[in-house]
C-alpha cells in the first residue's frame, strides 16, 4: 500500500505538471491585458524594492512558541515570513497572519517598516477572530481568481467587488457581472467552481501585497469598467494609496490583510449564485457565495452540509448596485 | 507439359467467369491479360470515382454545450479535484501524455534504498 501511495503521489505530481504545461500554451484575448497588469505590478514591486535605499536594521521582538526571541532584521525588506524562517519550518508553514505590536494585523509577505513586536497567528490560537477575517477575505479573493479561470470568454465575466468579510453571514461573497440575465446555475456548474477553488489551493500560490498610487492603479484597471469607477472613492478613503493583492496572475483591489498562501484553504464549496440586479440591456449582477474551512480542520460531511445549507442563503452584505455614498462605513473590499 | 497445364487453367478466366463477381454484377475488373512468357496473369481494376450526386453529407456532430457560462473543460475535470486517481488510471494517462509504456511509471525498489553518499562533515 505504501508503494502504491508513493506511486500515486509521484504520478499525480508529474501529471499535474504536464497538464499545467499544456494549459499554459493556450492563449486568449484577455491574457494581453492580464499580462500587462502583471508587468506593471512587477515593475512597481521592483521600484519599491529599489527605493529602499540605505538598509537599516530593525529589532523585531518575537513573542510566542517556542520562546521569546529578538531578531535583527532589515527595515522595509524583511517580512514576518522571513522572521518565521529564523524560527522553524513549522512556523513558516502554519503561520497564516502576523500581529504587529499586539494589535495591527500584518500580511506574512509584507515588509516590516520599523522595530516592533511580532506575533505569528495560526488557526488554532485562542482568539482567532482576526485570522478568521483574513481567511474569509482571502476566500473571496480566491473566488475571483477561480471565477476568472472557470468562465468562458463569451460570458464576459467582470469582477465587480467583494464586500468585507462578515463571518456571521455564513458565506464569503464575490459580486460579478455577466452578460446574461437568465443564468440558472446547476449543480455541475457549482461543482466546477468549487473544483477550481480546490485546484488553486493545491497549487500553493503565494498572496502578495502591494501599495500603489491611484494613477498606477487606474492604469492597471483601465480595461475594467467597474474597477475604474471604484478607484476614486477607494483612494479617497486611504489617502491616495490603493492596496493590491496578487495570486498567481490574478490581481485585485482589497483593503487586506490576507493569509499567506492559498494552501490554507481546506474543504471548500461554492454553494450559490444569486442574481441581485440587472445591469444595462443584457447584463446582470450575480452574487457568488461559498463556505470553506482552513486546511487541517476535519469536519464530517453531515456537519459541513449544515454549513453549506446556511451559506446558500442570500448574504446581507451591501449589494454592488447600491450607491456607495449612502454608507459611510468602510465596507468595500 | 507445364505449358499445356497453363493453357488448361486459362479457361477459368473466360469472359463468362469474369462477369460473375461478388459486387452484384458490377464489373470491377476492366481487363485481363497474360504476359508473353505465360508466367503472370494481370487484372486491371482502377478505382471507380463516386459521382457527387450519389453522396450525402456527414451528420452534424455538434458538441453538447451543457453550460452557457462555465467552460466545458472545467465541468469535465471538476470531480478530479475532489478525489484521488487510482494508480492504474494515472499510469494510463501518463502513458498517453508521454507516448511511453507503462513500466516506467511503476514504483522502483531502488528508489527506496539509501544512497551511498559521503558524510558531509569530517568527524562523522
Amino acid at each position: 500500500m505504501s508503494a502504491a501511495t508513493k506511486l500515486h503521489k509521484t504520478s499525480w505530481c508529474a501529471l499535474r505538471q504536464l497538464q499545467q504545461y499544456r494549459t499554459k500554451a493556450n492563449f486568449s484575448g484577455s491574457s494581453a491585458s492580464l499580462a500587462k497588469r502583471n508587468d506593471l505590478f512587477n515593475q512597481e514591486q521592483r521600484r519599491q524594492r529599489d527605493a529602499v535605499g540605505r538598509i537599516d536594521k530593525i529589532e523585531v521582538r518575537y513573542l510566542g512558541l517556542p520562546e521569546d526571541v529578538t531578531l535583527v532584521m532589515n527595515g522595509n525588506i524583511s517580512t514576518p515570513f522571513n522572521c518565521a524562517q529564523h524560527l522553524s519550518e513549522g512556523h513558516c508553514k502554519r503561520s497564516a497572519l502576523a500581529l504587529i505590536d499586539g494589535s495591527v494585523p500584518w500580511d506574512m509577505h509584507r515588509p516590516l517598516q520599523e522595530s516592533c513586536t511580532l506575533q505569528l497567528l495560526n488557526f488554532h490560537v485562542s482568539e482567532p477572530h482576526v485570522v478568521n477575517k483574513a481567511f474569509w477575505r482571502t476566500c473571496s479573493f480566491m473566488l475571483g481568481a477561480a471565477l476568472n479561470r472557470a468562465f468562458k470568454p463569451e460570458a464576459n465575466l467582470q469582477l465587480h467587488s467583494f464586500p468585507g468579510p462578515n463571518i456571521k453571514s455564513g458565506s464569503f461573497v464575490h459580486d460579478i457581472v455577466l452578460q446574461t440575465q437568465n443564468w440558472e446555475p446547476g449543480k455541475e456548474e457549482m461543482r466546477a467552481l468549487s473544483a477550481e477553488m480546490v485546484k488553486l489551493a493545491a497549487q500553493d500560490l503565494r498572496i502578495e501585497r502591494l501599495d500603489v498610487q491611484q494613477d498606477l492603479a487606474q492604469e492597471m484597471f483601465k480595461d475594467s469598467k467597474y474597477k475604474s469607477e471604484q478607484l476614486p472613492s477607494i483612494s479617497q478613503q486611504t489617502n491616495g494609496r490603493v492596496t493590491l493583492y496578487r495570486l498567481g496572475d490574478h490581481i485585485d483591489i482589497s483593503r487586506g490583510p490576507m493569509v499567506a498562501s492559498t494552501s490554507f484553504l481546506g474543504k471548500c464549496v461554492i454553494s450559490a449564485a444569486h442574481k441581485v440586479a440587472e445591469e444595462g440591456p443584457s447584463g446582470a449582477f450575480y452574487r457568488i457565495q461559498g463556505v470553506a474551512l482552513p486546511s487541517g480542520f476535519q469536519l464530517n460531511h453531515v456537519a459541513f452540509g449544515v454549513l453549506e445549507e446556511r451559506s446558500k442563503k442570500p448574504s446581507p452584505a451591501r449589494l454592488p448596485n447600491e450607491p456607495f455614498e449612502e454608507q459611510q462605513q468602510l465596507q468595500l473590499s | 507439359m507445364s505449358a499445356a497445364r497453363l493453357y488448361g487453367g486459362f479457361r477459368l478466366f473466360s469472359s463468362s467467369a469474369v462477369q460473375r463477381n461478388a459486387v452484384g454484377g458490377k464489373s470491377l475488373v476492366e481487363a485481363v491479360a497474360v504476359t508473353k512468357n505465360g508466367r503472370t496473369i494481370v487484372a486491371w481494376h482502377p478505382d471507380t470515382p463516386v459521382p457527387y450526386e450519389n453522396t450525402l453529407p456527414l451528420p452534424e456532430i455538434s458538441e453538447i454545450q451543457s453550460s452557457a457560462v462555465v467552460k466545458e473543460s472545467a465541468l469535465k475535470t471538476a470531480m478530479r479535484a475532489f478525489k484521488s486517481k487510482h494508480p492504474e488510471v494515472a499510469r494510463q494517462e501518463l502513458m498517453q501524455l508521454t507516448h511511453t509504456t507503462k513500466h516506467r511509471w511503476f514504483p522502483r525498489a531502488r528508489d527506496r534504498k539509501a544512497k551511498q553518499t559521503p558524510m558531509d562533515r569530517p568527524y562523522l
